[in-house]
């Protein structure tokens, strides 16, 4: 029997990928998971001043630090909320806000060093343990990460590959169907449906396969996220919601009914969801709490024998 | 994904959708307590015949500030974990699911037993609603009969089955119309108080009306008071002020609905739309505490105004003592409100606020209805019940597996009045009880989350401090010592306990019974995932980081 932890979009958020780490031996799992959108969405400035005062913008506030010591105590604040702190100068920060290609690029180098610890974290949390690590980057991740992921013994990048987990096969999609936010891996459905079915070609049994894959399937319950107007503003104040699933990974599942679907990306809907024989489940994500939502499952060669939500 | 909404502690997606706005949790709240009138039939009696000694609006504002103080507990925890499922769901992730499921199912045997109750209470006043149109007499007396209302009220919990089912925006509507039909009774009410006018006249009028029932007295009014005064009853107006009575006013207060209506909809937390709001959470449940606290105290001193309390209060009395001094037409606990009906200036008058009161019951327990199935909801998910509960109807957007199995308790529950020596009022002590454990705990979870779970705390979309200490921590020790004041009632002043029915064997028992219950279906759950290779209580612990 295999037991597996899942979990998703943990967005830069330190603690949570500390806590991903540690899942297998708490859980007592064989094998985690970590879905996509890994990287963080926010820099967080931390203005050191010519006269020596330091202004820490975080979540909009301007927080002055009146004690040296209390930095570590930020910094811990912004990295557990999935944010990258980035010291600058007053000058620096008034260009960088006038030019995107800067701030960009800071993005990627603050991602890369994350990244680059979270490795360290893990290789010193997992080597020599049976426990396998696997992470399957998704739509807002660049590709950037993926190189960084590739070079790690411990740690194995399964986006867009299959993978073999205890005798089940598990394919791994982080590209998800279009966004209003034109991210990295995001294509139109077609294209979406191609590569999984691509992936999908080469399981030999699909009666045991597990399809990760980030995008949830449409309107499953598992996909509802707040309406957005053609500004990006939630209509209603966020009360009106919709499904922005994709319509290629439901046909994907009604078509392959593999045993097993896993999904993410729409952080508010937590829930699972039977389509034919497959069980789907989104964990759902509260990284900005700190706090990394999964899924435990147990399973049987064929069947999902139980499962278990979990808020770590 | 990328959002432009903070996702925090957002409900799981389970296919419950939101539905609720502002208005409709504060009458959902409101109504769940009788928007002030289902209350003055149970304030007033209760009020002039057991703590004459009392000071009502006094009693009645210290109920409030309780059912405050335990709403701001509520609403700061309901903002984090906005899911439907009452104090389960914080309870069990910043506790343990033990604790959580153990106050929780306690409680959601009170809430079987309130459906039994209204299913009951609202059959009581259909019986003669149907009166006004067809003639009281031409009923026969089966249907006041414990197997007759126990029918009617059956074939009315169709009806509660079809309004939960139907989903919570049919619900919504129907509150709607409640809620206007208990206005349009309310304005007749005062319609009524005015047009008596004074105290003289009522009893002026009421003996005109009572003479048939009293033959052979020339002045029933006065004759009541009398016989009730003999037989032991004491005058309100010749009672001194009492403290110790005014804390039983407050027990009153809470029993007639103040402390449900403090927290009622955290049961539907998660139907709230913005429900990580924490002033939204906190308006909806202060507006319906405050609306209804209000109107309750508010009718209540119109009636008592117009009409001499050392009279209601000796109608009350014989009501509960003597009630074959009690010769008026009346069903039990309705009775303030049979004086409109008999004083009137308009048939049409007694039609519509029966109407409002009958509806009131049926909501009550069509809201028992939907708590219940909610909890069940609740607890299937964090698979403590079999997963088949959480299905939810593509078609209605409901649970009605959850739902269908609330109603089957509820009807075995009403079931039991037709077995003899069943102690209905012993089981009422018993919801008091566990009213009062359930925000203690919630009480005492409030003091020391802040300090005990920081960085969660921290992370919350309602919290502020007052020098320093967490407000949350301050509601949640002024909570422990009101509710801990309320619970020892039944040590201090038992007789005020009564209100909500003696204490006897059969009341601990009941609740020895809930709360084994409680402990065995948690740990049969526990043992069954165990075996097959889960760990229940991993659910919510938090994961060491590396």
């Amino acid at each position: 029997m295999l037991k597996l932890f899942f979990a998703t979009d943990v967005h830069g958020s330190d603690v949570c990928w500390r806590k991903f780490v540690s899942a297998g031996k708490f859980y007592k799992a064989d094998a985690i998971v970590l879905g996509g959108d890994t990287t963080g969405k926010e820099i967080c400035p931390i203005i050191k001043y010519p006269d020596g005062r330091t202004i820490v913008q975080f979540f909009g506030r301007k927080d002055p630090v009146k004690d040296p010591k209390e930095l570590p105590i930020f910094e811990k604040r912004i990295m557990d909320s999935g944010l990258y702190q980035y010291y600058t100068t007053p000058e620096e920060y008034a260009s960088l806000v006038e030019d995107e290609d800067k701030v960009d690029e800071i993005f990627s180098k603050l991602m890369t060093e994350r990244w680059k610890q979270w490795i360290g974290i893990a290789e010193k949390t997992l080597r020599g343990t049976e426990i396998k690590c696997l992470v399957a980057p998704g739509n807002d991740d660049r590709f950037i990460i993926d190189s960084i992921i590739d070079e790690s013994d411990v740690v194995q990048r399964a986006e867009g590959k299959v993978i073999e987990i205890d005798g089940h096969e598990m394919i791994n999609c982080g590209w998800t169907n279009p966004t209003p936010w034109k991210t990295p891996r995001e294509c139109s459905e077609e294209e979406l449906l191609k590569k999984i079915k691509d992936m999908a070609s080469k399981v030999r049994n699909m009666e045991t396969c597990i399809f990760e894959l980030h995008a949830p399937p449409y309107a499953t319950g598992l996909d509802e996220a707040p309406e957005l107007d053609s500004q990006l503003r939630p209509v209603k104040g966020g009360t009106s919601r919709a499904s922005v699933g994709s319509t290629a990974v439901l046909s994907a599942i009604k078509e392959y009914q593999p045993l097993l679907g896993l999904h993410g990306h729409i952080h508010e809907s937590k829930g699972t969801m039977k389509i034919g024989r497959t069980v789907c489940f989104n964990p759902g994500s509260m990284y900005s709490e700190g706090m990394l939502q999964g899924v435990l499952l147990s399973i049987d060669k064929n069947k999902v024998k139980s499962y278990l939500f979990t808020s770590g | 994904m990328t959002t432009t909404e903070k996702p925090i502690f957002v409900r799981r997606a389970s296919g419950l959708v939101r539905e609720m706005d502002l208005k409709d949790i504060i009458l959902w709240n409101s109504v769940a307590a009788g928007i002030g009138l289902g209350e003055v039939s149970f304030l007033v009696p209760y009020y002039l015949s057991l703590v004459p000694g009392a000071n009502f609006i006094l009693g009645g504002l210290l109920a409030l500030i309780g059912g405050l103080l335990i709403a701001a507990c509520y609403a700061h925890f309901l903002s984090a974990m906005p899911r439907s499922g009452g104090e389960y769901v914080f309870l069990s992730r910043l506790t343990h699911p033990l604790i959580g499921f153990f106050f929780s199912f306690s409680m959601a045997m009170l809430w079987v037993l309130a459906y039994a109750i209204n299913m009951q209470y609202s059959a009581s006043i259909f019986v003669p609603f149907i009166g006004n149109f067809i003639g009281s007499a031409n009923i026969p007396l089966f249907w006041f009969q414990p197997t007759g209302i126990f029918i009617v009220s059956f074939v009315m919990s169709f009806a509660a089955l079809a309004v939960t089912i139907a989903g919570m925006r049919a619900y919504i509507r129907y509150q709607l119309i409640v809620t206007a039909i208990s206005v349009i009774a309310m304005i007749l009410y005062a319609v009524v108080l005015i047009n008596i006018g004074s105290q003289s006249n009522f009893q002026t009028m009421f003996n005109n009306f009572a003479g048939q029932y009293y033959p052979g007295v020339s002045d029933p009014y006065s004759y009541i008071m009398t016989q009730a005064q003999n037989a032991g009853y004491q005058l309100p107006s010749a009672a001194a002020f009492s403290f110790s009575q005014t804390l039983g006013m407050m027990v009153i207060f809470g029993f007639a609905g103040m402390l449900t209506t403090a927290t009622f909809s955290s049961f539907v937390a998660g139907e709230m739309k913005r429900a990580d709001s924490g002033k939204r959470q906190l308006a909806g449940l202060w507006g319906g505490l405050v609306l209804n606290g209000v109107l309750a105290i508010l009718l209540s001193v119109g009636l008592m105004v117009v009409v001499n309390p050392n009279f209601i209060g000796a109608l009350g009395w014989a009501q509960f003592n003597q009630p074959d001094l009690f010769k008026v037409p009346t069903v039990l606990l309705t009775m303030p409100f049979s004086l409109f009906e008999w004083l009137a200036p308009s048939p049409i008058f007694a039609i519509i606020i029966d109407l409002a009161l009958w509806l009131l019951a049926l909501t009550w327990a069509i809201m028992d209805l939907i708590v219940l199935s909610r909890l069940f909801f609740a607890w299937s998910f964090d698979r403590l019940l079999p997963s088949g509960i959480t299905h939810v109807s593509d078609r209605f957007k409901t649970p009605t597996y959850a739902i269908g199995a609330a109603w089957i308790l509820g009807i075995v529950f009403g079931g039991l009045t037709l077995v003899p020596n069943y102690n209905i009022a012993a089981l009422l002590s018993a919801a008091g009880w566990l009213v009062f454990t359930v925000f203690i705990a919630v009480g005492l979870t409030a003091i020391v989350f802040p300090f005990a779970k920081k960085k969660l705390y921290e992370t919350m979309p309602m919290k502020a401090s007052i020098g320093g200490i967490p407000v949350l921590t301050i509601a949640g020790i002024l909570s422990v010592i009101f509710f801990g004041a309320m619970a020892s009632v039944y040590i201090w002043g038992p007789e005020y306990a009564a209100a909500g029915g003696a204490w006897t064997n059969f009341t601990t028992y009941t609740l020895a019974f809930f709360y084994i219950a409680a402990i065995v279906i948690y740990f049969a759950a526990y043992y069954y995932w165990k075996q097959k290779g889960l760990d229940l209580s991993l659910a919510f612990k938090e994961i060491p980081p590396a």
